[in-house]
């Protein structure tokens, strides 16, 4: 089976109809919601004053949980993030993880930027 | 683009405009649902998840309006809502979702009796293979391939470099393949 034969394959449906009841269910439910959202002003403020230690707390967090898992061994022997799928063994002779496990837990560890998405929302600067 | 007669521009605009916003919000519903629908509904698989997460992310998005200060486009704005939802609901849901701990053939046996699946066992495939992946790696993967996103915009989207998207949709095609190798 190959990949791109599924490309554009929709094996997923909907209800009939459902796209137009869904944009009135919407729009019903807007018209009854206010345009403002309801988060207390000086919450949101006194977590913004916070947000960029917790930021750099959880990113400190972060560089020491990779260092801790052994990322550290495979940088020093000198290998790529891109090199997907090799089983890296460091000088020791232990075992250490595998690129895609590296890129992972890369990507999951680092958030999506929800501090900046927080200012956007709260227009918080 | 342009939709009835108006462009993004022109729609961010009349958002700012108090007489004009419920108009101009109904114009980004008509012209996004389909689109951060499927989206969602490629994460969550269910019609009914998707079906609710799509309605919630469209009333976030109208209720945090006035906060939209027009420098990113309306589409990034709401992708980004719709990802936040899907991915807090998938951690809330973890014990009623398939993960990677899931048994194997759980997302392909759970998508062959909905009835909202018509594709056939390569397709249920497919998406458990996907459904394996790590949330951020799926949601790389399902918006280049799927949806034929730019990098430039996944990235303005996820908050992350081009590069790392790169990488994550590469390991991401290299693990589908190879679980539907090891299917084969």
């Amino acid at each position: 089976m190959r990949l791109e034969d599924y490309k554009n394959r929709q094996p997923f449906s909907t209800p009939d109809g459902y796209f137009e009841e869904l944009n009135r269910k919407i729009i019903e439910a807007t018209s009854k919601a206010p345009a403002t959202s309801d988060t207390p002003a000086k919450k949101s403020i006194r977590l913004g004053m916070y947000a960029k230690w917790l930021s750099a707390a959880a990113m400190l967090a972060i560089v020491c949980l990779i260092a801790f898992n052994g990322i550290g061994d495979k940088q020093a022997a000198g290998s790529t993030i891109l090199a997907a799928g090799t089983e890296q063994t460091s000088a020791d002779g232990t075992e250490s993880i595998t690129d895609e496990e590296f890129m992972d837990n890369l990507l999951d560890n680092y958030p999506i930027d929800d501090y900046t998405f927080y200012c956007y929302l709260t227009e918080y600067e | 683009m342009r939709d009835n007669g108006y462009n993004e521009k022109e729609i961010a605009a009349r958002l700012k405009d108090e007489s004009l916003r419920a108009a101009a919000f109904s114009l980004i519903v008509n012209r996004y649902s389909q689109q951060i629908y499927w989206h969602i509904r490629r994460m969550v698989l269910s019609h009914d998840d998707a079906n609710d997460l799509v309605q919630n992310t469209f009333v976030k998005a109208w209720t945090n309006i006035e906060k939209f200060r027009g420098e990113s486009q309306i589409s990034t704005w709401l992708y980004r809502i719709a990802i936040n939802e899907t991915l807090n609901f998938l951690a809330k849901n973890t014990g009623n979702t398939v993960s990677l701990d899931s048994p194997e053939g759980a997302v392909a046996e759970m998508l062959e009796s909905d009835t909202h699946f018509n594709g056939d066992r390569a397709d249920a495939l497919l998406q458990e293979a996907i459904s394996r992946l790590p949330d951020k790696q799926r949601l790389a993967f399902n918006m280049k391939y799927y949806e034929n996103m730019k990098y430039e915009e996944m990235s303005k989207i996820l908050g992350t470099s081009v590069g790392a998207l790169k990488a994550s949709y590469h390991i991401a095609v290299k693990k589908i393949e190879e679980y539907l190798s090891d299917k084969d």
